[in-house]
């Protein structure tokens, strides 16, 4: 008789447990009305590929480019753009 | 910013790369030939802002693997209101004028951490030093400028030349953009939106850290009630006048420049009917701001090409960088109860953009709320 007791609280506490443990179903919040869908690249992450090599030797492109006088000298201005447009952008 | 000559913006210090990025070398991830003193052999194949994908990702896998989520990236946002307004008929001819004019807003993870961003012509930041924390003086702003860092920075000045405060989170809070928004939003790592204001707001004012006791037991702030919490947005009361930009137009010169002109801008405040309410945005009533769209903004690459001009609002939903705790609004009750001059108003909506009316019913406040005995 006892045991049977236990075996029935022992039971009781498991499915109490159980219904703890139960996730509650979460309900998505409806999408702003004024947003409509808009298909874009942004689900679709590029897998990322293998590290970098380091492929050639940079030192020539370090030398120069930590070299001001080099770069002043080699460096071209660009051409100023055409710059028509008129008020704040 | 202060602009850079040609030649400083390709100036580096190899010590400021740091060891890890020193060791990849140069042409690992800017392509180009080694071993040469010949600039033009050199920079054959040379590629000035490398693909995230296949330099960045090998070291910042998780980061890389969301930032294509960002709007920063994905220029969501202008697809979702060139959507709204335009169709699939006019859409070709509007997508020639969005890769003119606004496909150059993207930005890569060097854009922010190692350069200045191509729109404003580029430059090293710090001679290649990889910057964990962007300067925003040189990268956010340097694209948000006219509205963000006018505003921000308390550039700004009224129509009656009163100056708008900087806003109390820059002076005296010295605050960094970077410092509400975080590397987790920048990234895309808070999930794919279609639109800045989509989702829960974010930064949001009473967030964990911030103001997070508004409405609590312990608030003390006799205008905080239920009603106002309830159906007010906190720029409602705690923002400064902001600035508002109209009737933007973009055509190409003779030669294909692309250009814009835009009206004079207007700093006002604004209170409308909130055009995105939902659970994540309740309030009844946001300020908003008059975007610089006009029906014919893109006549100059077809006719009607915003058919649907009226789906959407045009005086929209903001967010003004111009907080202060005490403002205009907050000096008493009938500030705002009875005082029409701070509402979207028809008559005002008539008067300023006579065009738009159909467009703006939906924040159009038709009844101000009444001036209290």
């Amino acid at each position: 008789m006892r045991k049977g007791i236990w075996l029935f609280l022992g039971g009781l506490l498991g499915l109490i447990l159980v219904g703890c443990l139960a996730r509650p179903e979460i309900t998505p919040l409806p999408p702003s009305p004024m947003l409509p869908a808009v298909p874009t690249l942004a689900a679709t992450p590029v897998p990322p590929t293998e590290t970098p090599v380091p492929a050639a030797d940079s030192s020539t492109c370090i030398a120069c480019h930590t070299d001001e006088e080099t770069l002043k000298a080699l460096a071209v201005e660009p051409e100023k753009a055409e710059h028509l447009s008129e008020g704040e952008g | 910013m202060p602009p850079l000559e040609a030649w400083e913006k390709v100036f580096l210090d190899d010590q400021a790369l740091g060891k890890v990025h020193a060791d990849l070398g140069c042409i690992a991830c800017h392509g180009g030939v080694g071993g040469t003193t010949d600039k033009e052999q050199a920079h054959q194949g040379i590629v000035r802002d490398p693909d995230p994908a296949q330099t960045c990702a090998s070291c910042h896998k998780s980061i890389v693997g969301t930032y294509q989520n960002s709007l920063h990236v994905t220029l969501a946002g202008y697809y979702t209101v060139l959507r709204a307004r335009s169709d699939e008929e006019h859409w070709p001819q509007l997508m020639t004028a969005f890769d003119n004019h606004c496909d150059n807003c993207h930005a890569s993870c060097g854009q922010c951490h190692v350069s200045r961003p191509t729109l404003n012509e580029g430059g090293l930041l710090a001679k290649h030093e990889f910057k964990k924390l962007p300067p925003m003086n040189l990268t956010c702003t340097g694209c948000h400028g006219t509205r963000v860092n006018d505003e921000y920075k308390g550039k700004n000045q009224t129509a009656d030349g009163q100056k708008v405060p900087a806003d109390v989170h820059f002076n005296p809070g010295g605050m960094a953009c970077f410092t509400c928004h975080t590397g987790d939003q920048m990234h895309g790592a808070l999930g794919v939106f279609n639109h800045r204001y989509d989702g829960p707001p974010d930064p949001s004012c009473t967030q964990k850290g911030c103001h997070e006791n508004i409405g609590g037991p312990d608030d003390q702030v006799e205008y905080h009630t239920k009603v106002h919490l309830e159906k007010l947005q906190c720029q409602v009361c705690h923002a400064e006048p902001y600035k508002h930009c109209y009737n933007c137009h973009v055509q190409l010169s003779d030669t294909g420049v692309p250009y814009f002109k835009v009206d004079p801008s207007e700093i006002l405040f604004k209170i409308g009917r909130n055009p995105i309410q939902s659970p994540e945005r309740p309030w009844e009533y946001v300020v908003v701001r008059h975007v610089p769209v006009a029906r014919d903004t893109f006549a100059y690459y077809g006719e009607n090409l915003l058919p649907n001009f009226d789906a959407r609002e045009t005086w929209t939903y903001a967010t003004p960088h111009t907080i202060q705790r005490r403002t205009p609004q907050t000096e008493s009750c009938n500030s705002c109860h009875g005082n029409a001059s701070l509402f979207l108003t028809e008559d005002f909506v008539r008067q300023r953009t006579p065009d738009e009316v159909e467009a703006n019913r939906n924040v159009i406040v038709t009844k101000v709320p009444a001036r209290i005995p």
